[in-house]
């Protein structure tokens, strides 16, 4: 009579650690390297600019 | 240019008049109240760094056909639903995904080594990174380069009198002739606009005015005859004009490119209200991107895009055939 109810168990059980692996832990690998490009511009100095670089065409109006 | 109430501290920049809180920022996203102290955040950090002819600015009857070394950080008081630089404008400085260090020395040793004799502050505001913007041009004098800004003149007279000290030449965008234009697209108003142009002026600072025309929204014939005439009257009839095609951009994507003809059209009614030199821009190759003497109609310089194929004022900005004198800084 408990037979199917520790099946249930087992089926939740199994169910929870398939979303943590497919879902979760991919989320906690992508989500720090987001966060950093969003929130730390890549700085560099001025002077590592080369005359070609400073001359390329670019998109900006004025 | 603040003024401290409690925690929050009042920017006096522009005419946005911010009430900044503690650790907050300025509608700008780049003047922060730090200790109740107002700090531009964006200070010897700019994120676009080139080197462009003088015409892409456009200063036409300044220094032309001279490379220009042109600078601007991240940030702008004005928020223009059509703006061409929103990348670099609708942003802080810390969205930005690169930023250059560079001090006002740096910026002005470098323009120095790439052969430029003049510095513009230009892309998104130099309102906005004011404080950068003046320091860097007054070691740019001191060492023999001219300054220039492009800007949309939302700011306050006083500032902007400290700032026309160290500044050589300006195009300053008139966006429309028309408050209401200035509320619901750019987010602010006409007034503080046309005072800051007529200061300029007064000051001394070189300025040619920019209006972008877009269809449907600012291309009506008779606001641009106002506009023609109060700039024949407040700034000058030399002073010159641009009209600039709009393209679809940013948050204005459901309009289309101005069409050759309305540029046309404005063209004419801002020469037929007395304005001498009138350009159309954004446009390659039409013959309203070139200078022509006003009294005998000599073609003085010629231009394709942003590139001069012909040049023929004299030293002192004369016409060869009538001997007018032309407008403008020429060396």
């Amino acid at each position: 009579m408990f037979e199917p109810l520790s099946v249930n168990v087992e089926f939740e059980t199994n169910r929870r650690r398939f979303l943590t692996a497919t879902l979760v832990l991919p989320l906690l690998v992508l989500l720090p390297a987001s966060t950093t490009s969003a929130s730390a511009p890549r700085e560099r100095p001025l002077r590592s600019l080369t005359a070609a670089e400073l001359r390329r065409p670019h998109d900006l109006a004025g | 240019m603040s003024m401290r109430t409690n925690d929050a501290v009042s920017c006096e920049l522009c005419p946005r008049g911010c009430l900044i809180p503690e650790g907050k920022a300025g509608d700008c996203r780049i003047r922060v109240n730090l200790g109740g102290r107002l700090r531009a955040t964006t200070y010897g950090r700019p994120s676009a760094v080139h080197i462009d002819p003088m015409e892409k600015k456009p200063l036409y009857h300044f220094l032309p056909g001279s490379p220009v070394f042109s600078v601007a950080t991240a940030g702008c008081n004005l928020h223009c639903l059509n703006c061409q630089n929103w990348q670099l404008s609708q942003r802080g400085g810390e969205e930005m995904e690169q930023v250059f260090r560079a001090d006002p020395t740096d910026l002005v040793a470098m323009a120095r080594e790439q052969d430029c004799r003049s510095i513009a502050y230009t892309y998104s505001d130099p309102v906005v990174f004011y404080e950068y913007c003046y320091d860097s041009s007054v070691i740019a004098h001191e060492q023999g380069l001219r300054n220039c800004m492009i800007t949309a003149a939302y700011i306050n007279p006083k500032p902007l009198r400290r700032l026309c000290g160290v500044i050589d030449a300006a195009n300053a965008d008139l966006k429309a002739f028309d408050d209401g234009f200035y509320q619901r697209v750019s987010g602010a108003s006409l007034k503080p606009v046309l005072d800051a142009l007529v200061l300029m002026r007064a000051e001394g600072v070189w300025l040619e005015v920019t209006n972008l025309v877009i269809p449907t929204l600012n291309d009506d014939l008779a606001m641009i005859r106002r506009m023609a005439r109060w700039i024949r009257d407040e700034l000058g009839p030399g002073t010159p004009l641009h009209f600039s095609r709009f393209q679809p951009q940013y948050r204005m994507r459901n309009l289309p490119p101005t069409p050759a003809e309305t540029l046309d059209r404005a063209r004419a009614e801002a020469l037929d209200a007395g304005l001498e030199y009138v350009y159309i821009g954004n446009l390659p190759g039409h013959t309203g991107g070139s200078t022509y003497c006003p009294r005998d109609g000599t073609l003085l310089i010629g231009r394709t895009g942003f590139w001069i194929t012909d040049y023929h004022l004299d030293a002192e900005g004369r016409c060869p055939t009538c001997n007018e004198r032309i407008p403008g800084r020429w060396q």
